[in-house]
């Protein structure tokens, strides 16, 4: 008797969490790569991806850099807007990863809709420029 | 001595070109990126081409009403036909959630055009959605009644377009 009703017990609270947990929270990790420029300009790629109401990592898993300065600079779009929808991430060195915050009032919940790519690196004029990047976005 | 001279300045000629740094026109997946001028031109060529209509009473906007960004930027490829084709499925979608309890007919036929925001550029080009999210989250629940998603995305994502 008592191993049914752990049984049931078990069941319940398994469908409980299958029923909290709704398709709309899955979001999915995306390998992304590019090319910034070297003059230091904004770059808005043009590639959107859905979102569910959630939080949004961002990794850089292959560094820019030039003449040994090292770091990238990356934000979200939003709404077909041009101006930026989150906060920027500085990333530092040869790889790092930033949680992405709402512009508006820090909160690191992204509401759902659809996002895009901004980034840039330094503004460096140099014979050792490296501006392709890759890494991933949790989004 | 003058021939050694002319040696270096084509041998540091050759390291500067292939270098790529401060190239006005770098490459993002190998396509060119866009000034704003560009950007805007590429925007007025999608309207022009623009195949669908747009909800009675709609209009493309001038490139000149583009959403300006606040520093110099460039933009992927793309980026304005982008634009176009958001400005055309948040039209549609803004008409059939005003019209879908109020007007059957109008909301049918906006529902028609929501359905095609799949064969867009924007979405068969540029819109990555490997868990397609689109039909499954947005689209298929609203058909059914359930608003909610589709709704937060209008909210959401359609402040061009709206």
């Amino acid at each position: 008797m008592r191993f049914i009703s752990t049984v049931a017990a078990t069941l319940a609270v398994a469908v409980s969490v299958l029923v909290a947990v709704p398709a709309a929270q899955a979001n999915q990790l995306y390998n992304v790569s590019g090319t910034l420029n070297t003059s230091g300009t904004l770059v808005q790629y043009s590639t959107w991806r859905p979102h569910s109401s959630g939080v949004s990592d961002f990794t850089i898993t292959n560094q820019v850099g030039c003449n040994g300065n090292r770091w990238s600079r990356w934000g979200l779009r939003k709404d077909g807007s041009s101006s930026q929808y989150t906060q920027s991430i500085q990333i530092n060195g040869e790889s790092g990863n930033g949680r992405f915050r709402r512009a508006s009032d820090g909160s690191t919940t992204l509401p759902s809709g659809q996002y895009a790519i901004n980034g840039r690196m330094a503004n460096e004029t140099g014979h050792f420029c490296d501006n392709a990047w890759a890494g991933s976005i949790w989004l | 001595m003058r021939a050694r001279r002319l040696l270096g300045s084509l041998v540091f000629g050759l390291l500067v070109l292939s270098s790529g740094c401060g190239s006005p026109a770098p490459s993002v997946g190998g396509k060119s990126l866009m000034t704003e001028a560009e950007r805007r031109a590429e925007y007025q060529e999608a309207v022009a081409g623009y195949a669908w209509p747009l909800p009675p009473g709609r209009r493309f906007p001038p490139p000149s009403a583009l959403p300006a960004p606040e520093e110099p930027t460039l933009y992927e490829v793309g980026e304005g036909a982008n634009q176009v084709d958001t400005f055309w499925i948040c039209s549609w979608m803004g008409a059939w959630l005003s019209t879908r309890l109020s007007d059957p007919a109008a909301a049918r036929q906006a529902w028609s055009w929501v359905e095609k925001a799949d064969r867009t550029d924007l979405h068969t080009k540029r819109y990555y959605d490997p868990r397609d999210v689109w039909h499954r989250e947005i689209l298929a629940p609203a058909r059914t009644g359930r608003i909610e998603a589709f709704q937060e995305f209008y909210d959401t994502s359609c402040g061009w377009g709206r």
